[in-house]
């Protein structure tokens, strides 16, 4: 695995960024700080300038909906969407290069409830997909985004393909 | 607790570890005992409740309480966290997967859904039920309950 690029402006914006998403904590902010070190520096101005707006904003960009107003509401019922737009950025920038489709809800077939957040990849294969899951799960758990960890799924289509699922084109 | 509340079963170990039930199913799987998509269905089913019962025991053994009146009714959802939070994407996906097909499906092959509106962005996916997909299952589940032993 390639070390994570780090990006060339830090410090006072990154602590405007840490703070937005966690509030005043300063050991929460540097555990975001940490994460956000992972993000060069055209993505991380491209975050910054987002957040100056909403990192709602950053989640709607990977959303994959009919309604998007409708489906912020229940995502913000399952996850903190604030601390999920900074993982779908730093996503973005580590795993990129698998194709990240975007994000979409899996439902307990039952019961209609959320079962986890989907965010797809395209190209990562079946032997890639535990590699990159278990990679991406480390650095969350490591870096204060535990609930984030537990809450999103890595699905990788093309690994999924590979198993003999065929998936229905749009 | 009050009397008559206490359940049933031994609580200080566990009853429902399903290492012994997957051996089984392997073993039959690999002896050809498995003859129909009946029995393939009703395994790949119950190969993905005994992971979530033995989950659930555990996580009763620690304490924690889910809903019912002795607390002991745990959602798929706080199931699947736990385990995609240690990295098991791949596993716990197939696993539901298959068991949706198999549970709620009558044809086979067949596209299944697992998101609804306002959500669109992963399509059906079409799952044949046959033995590679339990073989597929065996193996997932292996590796799902290597987790759950290791983390207690």
């Amino acid at each position: 695995m390639d070390e994570i690029p780090v990006p060339r402006i830090i410090g006072a914006t990154v602590t405007s960024i840490s703070n937005t998403v966690y509030g005043s904590c300063n050991e929460s902010a540097s555990a975001v700080t940490q994460l956000l070190i992972g993000i060069p520096n055209s993505i991380y101005n491209e975050v910054s300038k987002m957040l100056r707006n909403s990192l709602a904003e950053v989640v709607k960009r990977y959303m994959l909906v009919d309604d998007v107003d409708a489906a912020l509401k229940e995502l913000q019922s399952f996850v903190d969407l604030n601390r999920f737009a900074v993982f779908l950025a730093w996503l973005e920038v580590r795993y990129g290069v698998y194709g990240l489709k975007g994000f979409s809800i899996i439902r307990e077939f039952e019961s209609g409830n959320i079962l986890t957040v989907g965010v797809l990849l395209e190209n990562c294969g079946k032997d890639e997909w535990s590699e990159i899951a278990g990679d991406v799960k480390s650095y969350l758990n490591s870096h204060g985004l535990a609930d984030i960890a537990g809450r999103v799924s890595i699905i990788c289509l093309k690994g999924l393909k590979e198993l003999g699922i065929e998936i229905k084109q749009d | 607790m009050p009397e008559g509340l206490e359940g049933t079963g031994n609580r200080d170990q566990a009853r429902l570890d399903p290492q012994e039930f997957l051996r089984i199913v392997e073993k039959a799987a690999k002896s050809g005992l498995i003859v129909d998509e009946v029995i393939i269905r009703r395994t790949i089913s119950a190969i993905y409740f005994a992971l979530f019962n033995y989950w659930a025991e555990k996580r009763y053994g620690e304490g924690v309480r889910g809903a019912g009146i002795y607390g002991d009714a745990f959602s798929y959802t706080d199931f699947h966290i736990d385990m995609v939070s240690k990295g098991l994407e791949k596993e716990m996906f197939i696993l539901y997967l298959y068991r949706v097909a198999v549970d709620h499906y009558t044809l086979n092959p067949t596209y299944v859904t697992l998101t609804s509106s306002p959500w669109k962005g992963l399509p059906p996916m079409k799952v044949s039920i046959d033995m590679e997909r339990l073989r597929e299952a065996i193996d997932a589940a292996k590796k799902v309950l290597a987790i759950i032993k290791k983390d207690t």
